[in-house]
């Protein structure tokens, strides 16, 4: 039987000349993958991204790019369009390539963007992997639910919008739907100028009409998106306002942080770690990924009973691949050893202020081991 | 309806980790891991829990898989830590198996999900704790004000005929429901609810993830999914809603299975160990599967309509033969069959619809090579009949019974029950699609004999 023809070419012709064009080309810092695939042979395990957070960290990467430069394109096209541009709006519309002009973009790596997203999908990851209990007495309403009946309003309506934000969040995980309204105003702020530079570079093909217009047009639209931006629904806001609404200390703090990991909801017991450490939330959550020590000290800092201490390492262990419960069991009796002044100097350098550390580091000085 | 899980059983610890007391089961268990009372607990995952628990001191519960002489089993632990030792508590009692199988809970999960207009979620108190943010703009309510609060704060909720609530009697037995009729509060609009239950490693019940379908004014007092209508024949006919819900249940997410897990095969995006391509192949192929067995259910459902028609073309059957050995050729050459199909120069004129033509011959063709031992031929063969255009398929296989011979027509038949390959429907439906379009399906065989399958349609000159 024959079937009818297929292209197996994808439709792309490759004349002769530009296939040996391409193999001439070829630079000797293009092999193995640019370097990329030397250093990734050389990392440690503890260093590799595991399958599934690599596919969810990716996912989302994307998904904030095409949704943000889809958008700031669209507009800046439609804008040139109303002032007579046609030819340039075509040309920015048709291209696509801003995603993967920013992916390779050596400066993208370091501006903290994809470290957000990945340090944000890891602590999903976990919070999914928390261990999954019901409670003692069924008739009993979760955490976050008993928090919307609290009679502080502040309370109930920071409760409200972690909720929602949960609700939001999870809808758009099974559809990868993430926007930039998912970043903070900061992280958002470079992603909209790189997005609008990206598509500057890759818009204009040298095209005869004026690329002063495109310039013009594509800043319009960066500065629309960015007063549109409302960082105020993220689960990460919410669950701050939340933190400082209940503004708890010593025993309430320690149950309810217990409790907020019983109830699966890692990202508010980040923040209210974070504020009981008086460290912003990033930071936090950038040790907690990282540090597995930090985690225990810094619970001892906060004067947390033992069994606190145990409660929430064990439930941690549980989830994060990378905490070694055995570990834990063993050096538990050591932490709480430990005087709670001690355990405040030791984590003190961790808790410096960002711009104060960056600053001295910019100085010369080093930081303190 | 949940599974009631048995009863834990327990056992005791002293300080030092010395198993003292112990039911039979995990007394069993343990003596299969060479352990015993008076000396330390043998099962190696358990070991590893009550170590933790006697150096954490606060209670701990784990999921574990131990071997239970042969196979693995799936338990569920709790230790806790008193001054004279520890407790131990183990349930489940589950086989363990490698691949975690699709409970038939999520499945419905999903069917109710992907026909919704709205999803909720609630916690064990039956507080909100999570719904459609679009929701409450759409069907004019305000999603933040019930976030936290009692389901019913959402919805006021009506007993159906008999007097019963649903939801009701899910909650008490912790198992699903659909068809719960309730109202949305400051709203006229009515809708179904469905729920499944969350569960915890133990069973315990810690919510619902739900659904709600608004109830269409037009279809008011129509019973809901699941519910069996009366068609053309009242003890088995598919109702044609649920037909058409199923299908675009099953299409949407059957689709994107097959395409992701066919781009993870293909490593499209950078190398993959080889185990993982292979998984994802086998997932391709599973997802095949179960687009196969859709697309029969559909048919079925399209032609067991009262408005059910065919197109009435000029066919050569010896043509939509070939075309149909080609399609199978993989399938043959995999099974080490060989078809010997109608030679290019052969025709047979025929009258009928082309499409469904090949769908019969299809499906003829593949029921030949599924049931012939390897190195065995397939014939086709084209044959006139007086006013009657014949298309034979013969298989070496097995043959088939007398009293067999009229069941395997009907629908949900298959002769070999442990045979999965396929839904029971395509005979069914060849002979239904070849009666539409004026002709038939009949068998000829007997046991040890093979079988030849005739496909008829009316002649043409």
């Amino acid at each position: 039987m024959s079937g009818h023809q297929v292209d197996t070419r994808d439709g792309r012709t490759l004349s002769a000349d530009r296939l040996l064009a391409i193999a001439a080309a070829v630079l000797p810092c293009d092999l193995h993958g640019g370097g990329g695939m030397v250093g990734d042979l050389l990392l440690d395990d503890q260093q590799r991204l595991d399958e599934r957070t690599r596919f969810v960290a990716r996912n989302r990467l994307d998904a904030i790019l095409s949704a943000t430069s889809e958008e700031i394109r669209d507009h800046a096209a439609q804008l040139l369009e109303s002032r007579g541009e046609g030819d340039l709006a075509k040309k920015l519309r048709s291209y696509d390539g801003a995603a993967r002009l920013l992916r390779q973009a050596p400066a993208f790596r370091d501006n903290g963007l994809v470290a957000e997203i990945l340090d944000s999908a890891r602590l999903d990851l976990i919070g999914a992997d928390l261990p999954v209990q019901a409670p003692a007495d069924a008739d009993e309403a979760s955490l976050l639910a008993q928090l919307v009946d609290s009679s502080d309003r502040l309370v109930s309506s920071a409760a409200v919008a972690m909720l929602s934000a949960d609700s939001r969040r999870r809808a758009m995980n099974d559809q990868h739907g993430l926007t930039g309204a998912d970043l903070d105003a900061e992280t958002y702020y470079r992603l909209v100028w790189l997005v609008a530079a990206a598509l500057r570079l890759g818009g204009d093909t040298g095209a005869q009409s004026d690329p002063i217009a495109l310039d013009h047009a594509l800043i319009e639209s960066a500065r629309r998106s960015l007063a549109a931006h409302d960082e105020g629904e993220r689960a990460e806001a919410s669950a701050a306002r939340l933190a400082q609404a209940l503004d708890a200390k010593g025993d309430r703090l320690a149950a309810l942080m217990e409790a907020a990991l019983a109830d699966r909801r890692i990202i508010l017991f980040t923040a209210l770690f974070a504020r009981a450490l008086h460290v912003p939330y990033r930071r936090t959550r950038a040790l907690l990924l990282a540090d597995p020590e930090f985690l225990w000290v810094a619970l001892r800092a906060l004067d947390f009973p033992r069994e606190t201490l145990a409660g929430i390492g064990y439930a941690l262990s549980e989830a994060d691949k990378r905490r070694d419960v055995e570990r834990f069991a063993s050096h538990i009796d050591v932490v709480m050893a430990l005087s709670r002044d001690d355990a405040i100097r030791a984590i003190a350098p961790d808790m410096l202020d960002d711009g104060y550390r960056d600053a001295l580091t910019a100085l010369g000085g080093k930081e303190r081991a | 309806m949940l599974e009631i899980p048995p009863p834990a059983v327990t056992a005791r610890t002293d300080l030092q980790g010395i198993l003292i007391e112990a039911d039979n089961r995990i007394a069993e268990l343990n003596r299969t891991a060479g352990g015993d009372i008076g000396k330390p607990v043998a099962v190696p995952q358990l070991a590893a829990l009550v170590r933790l628990a006697l150096r954490l001191r606060i209670v701990l519960s784990r999921q574990i898989v131990a071997a239970d002489g042969e196979s693995d089993v799936e338990l569920w632990v709790r230790v806790e830590p008193d001054d004279t030792g520890l407790s131990l508590q183990v349930s489940g009692w589950r086989d363990h198996r490698d691949w975690p199988v699709v409970e038939d809970a999520a499945q419905e999960s999903d069917f109710a999900q992907a026909d919704a207009d709205w999803l909720w979620e609630t916690d064990s108190a039956l507080r909100i704790t999570a719904l459609s943010r679009e929701a409450g703009a759409k069907y004019g309510f305000d999603a933040d004000e019930l976030l936290g609060r009692p389901l019913t704060r959402l919805f006021a909720l009506s007993d159906d005929e008999g007097g019963e609530f649903p939801i009701l009697d899910a909650l008490a037995s912790h198992g699903r429901f659909d068809g719960q009729v309730a109202q949305l509060r400051g709203s006229a609009r009515k809708v179904y609810l469905a729920a499944n239950p969350r569960t915890d490693a133990t069973g315990r019940f810690i919510g619902f993830d739900g659904a709600a379908r608004l109830i269409d004014d037009s279809s008011h007092g129509a019973e809901p999914e699941g519910t069996a209508q009366t068609h053309d024949d009242p003890a088995t006919a598919v109702d044609s809603a649920f037909g058409a819900r199923l299908e675009k249940a099953l299409r949407g997410p059957l689709g994107r299975i097959i395409a992701n897990a066919d781009s993870i095969r293909s490593q499209s995006d950078g190398p993959l160990r080889q185990d993982y391509a292979d998984y994802a192949a086998d997932i391709a192929n599973a997802g095949r599967h179960l687009l196969g067995l859709v697309e029969d259910l559909v048919d079925l459902q399209a032609i067991e309509r009262d408005d059910f028609d065919v197109a009435v073309e000029a066919v050569d059957l010896a043509d939509v033969a070939r075309r149909a050995a080609g399609l199978l050729t993989l399938r043959a050459q995999h099974a080490k069959v060989t078809i010997d199909a109608p030679k290019t120069d052969e025709g047979l004129p025929a009258t009928g619809e082309f499409r469904r033509a090949l769908q019969v011959l299809v499906n003829l063709i593949g029921n030949a090579v599924r049931h012939s031992p390897a190195g065995a031929m397939i014939w086709i063969r084209a044959e006139r009949d007086g006013d009657r255009a014949c298309l034979i398929v013969a298989d070496q296989g097995a043959g088939i019974a007398e009293d067999d011979q009229a069941r395997i027509f009907e629908k949900f038949e298959r002769l070999d029950t442990a045979d999965s390959g396929g839904s029971g429907l395509g005979l069914y439906i060849a002979r239904r699609l070849a009666r539409a379009m004026g002709g038939d399906v009949t068998v000829d065989s007997a046991p040890g004999q093979g079988a030849r399958f005739i496909f008829t349609l009316p002649g043409r000159d």
